[in-house]
């Protein structure tokens, strides 16, 4: 008995050291840094005089939602809204039609889908300069092809404008995610049984009831879970708008992220910290809405 | 596989131990710079060279961060103390440096320095700019010159403008928006804010400021800004009209590379710029296109612009101080200085520069040289850099400006804020010039 109960012990110790290092190398450089950044959001925290750090409670939270009329904070909180919601809904239609269309082999197939998957493969920074060139206002190509077809008889200056500055950062994302929901919905529509359809198509189903009744259902958590993920990806990428309009003008095309950004060049660090923890707060509220309406734990059953 | 990679591995690291104790003996300086391209490395590691030849067991190590992150990376690098001797620092960052303690105090070794006496004023001046101590020695400056298109300028029967009314007026006549020609490249992106400010002070001169590094303060005037004052709302006026009457539209969104893009892409036919840009036309541009011209002056009759500097600092955490001193003083010494002005386009720090290269004395540098001539009408000024608010405004501004040229917010509301945050800084602040 007590020798059992000695290698017990011996053995709980065993695993216990074996754990040791996974538990203390994230504590260290994970969740120390973590919680010493979120401390920064109470703090005025600033690199221009790191000689004068002092505690002042959610005074950077004061600052954000002050109701001063020079405040852009609640155009950005809009912004970000949109910059969301319009950049996936357009992400996720013109991927998932793509990947239907790659659903059948021909000719060149495999080159298309290699075109396709191209601007994934691009950083974020490098997109964003290359559409800052296209949407110049006196030379980018994109007045030049408007003014060519005559849908514009004078250029639009794109990204100088408040009416769309927004739009065209939106834009560029669009076209720099749509591979992603391409990959992984033609992944996914790999593992549907071709039997399904065929079994359809004696029942005398049409296409559009082919769609709805058995691809969309068949590759249902893959899609969910791909919205998700592109919904924290999207909320947090100010690369784009960083290197297309800095935020501009007036703050008009800013998200929380790249405002964020803004913050950190500026070197206040406390404000970029509270802004980080509102980013965190709004995607885990948004996670846990987001996992009970679409019930998603009951879907891996 | 992963074994032979493994053992690689440690091979390398056996081998890398051995040569840091076979080096063990020398010295190694660290510096780091900020403005960082891969031809300024090169000249830069070309005179540590020199150094390293001249002085055995001394090695110069040089970091070159990429320039987008580069102040942000030394900042952390400073934060932490790590091993750095010698740093850049630029008018932008000699506020956050001295105030936080990084920078150590060259006045000792400048004391003892055969080469101090051909130092130029402006130079001299720079050295001790913050709290009155000897934080850097500057490389070099970027004074601003007028780009114009020659051959435009003559085709239109136009002089060369001499003020800013001149550029209006020349800007005018050349602005066809059908054939997509303006008269100037604006500059509403980051720090398109600097462009007003030369505005205003060529409005009100340098006479009226309270001291020409606090060009946003009245003199005797208590911390009052010179937002107040009626002649700044008529230059923010004319600094409006330009944009909305001799610009492309687009020029609001326009950062550094846009508006040469514009000047040499045949855009726009002037630019006022820093003399880097001189490489960039010449490259681009035949010499019957372009020309340089001195600053505009205003009417006060002066002409106003910041000079914009960078030097190279000694942390107060360096563990070879004498050794870091003797290679900065090496580094900005008048034959190493107009060598590495000359490469890089800044205007060097010696007074004897163009006796050493006659390229500072011919040529489109020759145009500075003639404004250094005229003191009293060449003059400069710069924004507050020495508050700490500045990192902040400097951030920030932009957006307002930007809405007050796009008819969101009236001149009134711009020049409220202005004079708010300031008078605010001063409060919080005092007096720091």
């Amino acid at each position: 008995m007590k020798t059992k109960q000695k290698f017990a012990d011996s053995r709980n110790r065993f695993i216990f050291f074996m754990l040791l290092p996974a538990l203390i190398l994230p504590l260290i450089f994970t969740y120390y840094p973590m919680i010493k950044g979120s401390l920064m959001a109470f703090q005025s925290y600033n690199l221009m005089n790191v000689t004068n750090i002092k505690w002042i409670g959610l005074g950077n939270f004061q600052k954000l939602f002050a109701n001063t009329p020079g405040n852009i904070f609640y155009t950005i909180l809009k912004n970000t809204a949109i910059w969301v919601i319009v950049s996936l809904f357009f992400q996720f239609t013109i991927g998932f039609a793509l990947a239907l269309l790659l659903r059948k082999k021909f000719r060149g197939s495999s080159v298309y889908q290699g075109l396709i998957f191209f601007p994934w493969a691009v950083s974020g920074f490098l997109i964003g300069i290359m559409w800052r060139w296209m949407f110049n206002g006196t030379s980018g190509v994109i007045n030049d092809i408007l003014l060519w077809i005559g849908i514009i008889h004078s250029p639009i200056a794109w990204l100088a404008s408040k009416d769309t500055a927004l739009l065209s950062v939106i834009i560029a994302n669009i076209w720099y995610g749509i591979p992603f929901f391409t990959i992984m919905i033609t992944a996914a529509l790999r593992g549907v049984p071709q039997e399904l359809y065929e079994a359809a198509e004696v029942d005398g189903a049409n296409a559009v009831g082919k769609f709805f009744n058995i691809t969309i259902p068949s590759i249902k958590s893959v899609i969910l879970l791909t919205i998700l993920m592109r919904v924290i990806w999207i909320f947090n990428f100010p690369d784009l708008i960083y290197s297309m309009t800095q935020g501009g003008p007036g703050g008009s095309s800013h998200i929380i992220t790249s405002f964020m950004m803004q913050k950190v060049q500026s070197l206040d660090y406390g404000l970029a910290s509270a802004l980080g923890l509102l980013v965190i707060l709004f995607l885990t509220v948004f996670t846990i809405i987001y996992f009970s309406v679409t019930k998603f734990g009951r879907l891996e059953e | 596989m992963s074994r032979k990679l493994f053992i690689a591995l440690i091979a390398c690291i056996l081998l890398f131990s051995m040569a840091a104790v076979a080096y063990a003996e020398d010295v190694t300086i660290t510096m780091v710079e900020s403005l960082t391209s891969p031809e300024r490395t090169a000249i830069l590691r070309e005179i540590a060279d020199k150094y390293e030849a001249a002085n055995p067991g001394v090695k110069i190590e040089i970091i070159s961060p990429p320039l987008e992150q580069a102040d942000a990376k030394i900042t952390q690098m400073l934060l932490n103390k790590s091993d750095v001797d010698v740093v850049e620092v630029r008018d932008s960052t000699l506020t956050q440096f001295g105030t936080n303690g990084w920078l150590a105090d060259l006045a000792p070794y400048l004391e003892k320095w055969d080469e101090k006496d051909t130092l130029t004023s402006a130079a001299t001046q720079v050295i001790t700019q913050f709290k009155h101590t000897a934080y850097l020695i500057p490389y070099g400056f970027y004074q601003r010159g007028l780009f114009y298109r020659k051959d435009w300028f003559k085709e239109a029967g136009l002089d060369v403008p001499k003020t800013w009314q001149d550029i209006y007026d020349a800007g005018l006549k050349l602005t066809d928006p059908s054939k997509n020609r303006y008269g100037w490249s604006f500059r509403g992106g980051t720090r398109g804010y600097q462009y007003a400010d030369t505005v205003y002070w060529a409005y009100t001169g340098v006479d009226k400021l309270a001291d020409p590094n606090a060009g946003y303060f009245l003199k005797d005037g208590d911390g009052k800004t010179i937002f107040t004052l009626p002649e700044v709302k008529e230059a923010l006026h004319f600094y409006k009209s330009i944009y909305k009457d001799i610009s492309p539209k687009d020029s609001i969104a326009w950062g550094f590379s846009e508006m040469v893009q514009g000047f040499v892409g045949g855009t726009t036919a002037m630019l006022i710029q820093d003399p880097e840009v001189i490489a960039t036309c010449s490259k681009d541009m035949s010499d019957d296109q372009w020309d340089l011209a001195p600053f505009p002056i205003g009417p006060s009759g002066e002409a106003v612009f910041p000079n914009g500097f960078g030097g190279w600092g000694m942390t107060s955490f360096s563990k070879h101080p004498d050794i870091a001193a003797d290679f900065l003083l090496f580094l900005s010494n008048s034959e190493n200085n107009t060598y590495f002005a000359k490469n890089y386009s800044t205007i060097p720090i010696h007074i004897n520069a163009a006796d050493l290269d006659p390229y500072f004395s011919e040529g489109k540098f020759a145009m500075y040289m003639e404004m250094a001539k005229q003191p009293d009408v060449y003059r400069y000024a710069t924004e507050p850099q020495m508050y700490e608010a500045f990192s902040q405004f400097n951030s920030e501004v932009d957006q307002w400006y930007q809405n007050y040229l796009t008819d969101q917010i009236t001149d009134d509301e711009l020049l409220a804020y202005l004079d708010n945050y300031w008078t605010e800084a001063y409060k919080n602040e005092g007096k720091k010039w």
